[in-house]
């Protein structure tokens, strides 16, 4: 048995005359929670998408536990959340979840209560007598992430799970999936990379239709020794200068105008007063922060590989 | 690949037709349905009819219909109920064509879809939707028969036993003669992503098609004759004549229009973007 969840072989998507992915060779490990991320139009949705037989390669090959996409063996043993699909909007969202639980196998009054638990999961309980048109489009997320929980799939693919969330019930979902991830494998695709970060083990970045990395999300964030700090306002580059100057200082990086951010990556043999001197030396050249993180964030990370 | 599994084909199939009972789409059909027939059966149950059993009456509607079939539905039937007849097979492809166009259509342009395939194949949506069509446009065919019948019975003479004697040949025909157009929809409800569109293209290659028989027809009659097979109301002159050996002669190409249809749009759906 492979020790992958999905694989891939030269997988590769167009749309017309456009390459929306190409030559995807990629294996997603089994038992952790793996992130899918990469600008806007990299690819993610597509390979998504192909994942989860939604769209069928121009080329290549995808599988999912040892089958195609849309192999019956995997029925039930795969959810999706998919980013932009509608439920009816003139049956109940509650009836809704108790039909796809039926589809799972479920007998009728099991699946009833099915629905109750995964309503609840998202704390929607008190909604499920409601149509689509009575929601907001934050609840009919919720909706959608809880008919991906029904049952006990072997992996959840959920897309952007937690946009257009207000924060607390991002904090809600994520426990929940954090919660989910102990028995079940999971791929998140998202645009928040502290999501990312928080939830997965291993991340998977795309750019430009193409495969750039896969890696650990501890290998990204704790390569080096650094420190992230965030500005009241965006430095300017002399900053790179004055930190430069301090021997122990190996890397100095600037956010992108809007960011007010910087990392600071120090020399791995300096002693513990390293992180001291860099926010003396801050401190001195009038550089106020309003918070510092030990390490580089993904978010950092990421978006130093992706140019 | 896809296997079928009875159990989920028979859910699939039931959460059809109550979304239908409860969907924009179903809800415009039985109403359009519901005022149409009721209008007719009013107008039916005036007893009029009867006067097509006239030979004078008879005489003028041959100008418009085959003789054979006028005088297989009004020689010897019950006029109200077999006037009934004539109209329901004529209304079959209007009332099919807007009631079968969303199988998967709207599913598809509002991605639904996406979240019946982790748990369900293709192969047991599409069937299913076909199936759950043909049953609801069955069952409002078969509710207004019932009352077309009950209608000639009081209205027509000797309505009760003219009516139950052919009351088991008219359902079957109808039922029989629709499944076909419901199969010719399963394929355009897969090609678009809404209804209206699944509809305008039914409707549209529907009326290209009779056209384009009618100007062979000129030129060559039994080339148009094969030519119109290629849509199934070239059956319905089989059916209106009222006879169970007609009616099994025509039967024998549903399965062949099902199949047809039903491949073209299983080879496309199987393999579209959804």
């Amino acid at each position: 048995m492979s020790e992958n969840i999905i694989e891939t072989n030269g997988l590769a998507k167009s749309f017309g005359n456009q390459w929306a992915l190409y030559n995807i060779n990629v294996n997603v490990k089994k038992d952790i929670t793996t992130g899918l991320v990469g600008p806007n139009g990299a690819g993610k949705t597509t390979l998504f998408s192909l994942f989860c037989g939604f769209l069928k390669p121009t080329k290549g090959s995808v599988k999912i536990l040892n089958h195609e996409p849309d192999h019956p063996l995997l029925r039930g043993r795969i959810s999706i959340l998919p980013q932009d699909a509608s439920l009816l909007k003139t049956i109940p969202v509650g009836k809704q979840l108790t039909m796809f639980a039926e589809l799972q196998g479920f007998k009728k009054r099991l699946a009833v209560e099915e629905a109750e638990r995964v309503l609840e999961m998202v704390n929607l309980s008190s909604s499920r007598h409601k149509t689509a048109d009575q929601l907001s489009h934050g609840m009919l997320k919720r909706i959608a992430i809880a008919q991906a929980f029904i049952g006990t799939p072997d992996l959840i693919l959920l897309d952007e799970p937690t946009a257009g969330l207000d924060p607390g019930t991002t904090d809600n979902i994520k426990s929940v999936i954090r919660s989910l991830s102990k028995n079940t494998s999971i791929i998140i695709t998202s645009h928040n990379l502290e999501v990312i970060e928080d939830l997965c083990q291993q991340v998977i970045i795309l750019k430009e239709g193409r495969l750039h990395s896969d890696e650990k999300v501890s290998d990204l964030t704790a390569r080096t020794k650094a420190l992230t700090f965030r500005l009241e306002q965006d430095a300017d580059n002399s900053i790179r200068s004055v930190l430069k100057a301090l021997d122990i200082v190996t890397e100095v990086k600037l956010g992108k105008p809007g960011q007010h951010r910087l990392v600071v990556h120090y020399s791995s043999d300096a002693g513990q007063m390293a992180e001291i001197e860099i926010i003396k030396c801050l401190a001195e050249n009038n550089i106020p922060y309003r918070e510092m993180i030990r390490g580089e964030r993904l978010q950092e990370s990421v978006t130093d590989r992706l140019g | 690949m896809s296997s079928f599994r009875p159990g989920v084909f028979n859910t699939l199939v039931r959460q059809d037709i109550y979304y239908s009972l409860k969907s924009a789409r179903g809800l415009l059909f039985l109403v359009f349905f519901s005022v149409f027939w009721l209008w007719v059966l009013w107008k039916l149950s005036s007893g009029n009819a009867k006067m097509l059993s006239n030979a004078e009456t008879g005489f003028i509607l041959s100008l418009f219909i085959d003789p054979k079939v006028i005088q297989s539905l009004f020689v010897g039937r019950a006029p109200t109920f077999s006037a009934y007849f004539y109209l329901a097979m004529s209304s079959v492809p209007m009332f099919v064509l807007l009631a079968a166009s969303d199988q998967t259509a709207n599913d598809i342009g509002s991605k639904y879809l996406r979240f019946l395939t982790p748990r369900c194949n293709r192969l047991e949506i599409f069937v299913g939707r076909f199936f759950g069509a043909t049953i609801l446009i069955s069952f409002a065919y078969i509710l207004v028969t019932i009352i077309a019948a009950l209608i000639s019975m009081a209205v027509d003479n000797n309505g009760v036993s003219l009516v139950l004697a052919d009351l088991p040949l008219v359902l079957v025909s109808l039922v029989l003669y629709l499944i076909p157009f419901v199969a010719f929809m399963s394929l355009c409800s897969v090609i678009v992503g809404s209804a209206g569109l699944s509809a305008l293209m039914g409707v549209s290659v529907y009326v290209v098609m009779l056209v384009i028989i009618s100007v062979i027809g000129i030129k060559s009659k039994d080339f148009a004759e094969v030519i119109s097979y290629i849509i199934p109301n070239s059956t319905k002159f089989q059916y209106l004549q009222l006879s169970w050996v007609k009616m099994m002669g025509a039967s024998l190409l549903v399965p062949i229009y099902v199949v047809a249809y039903g491949l073209l749009g299983w080879m496309i759906f199987s393999k579209r973007d959804i």
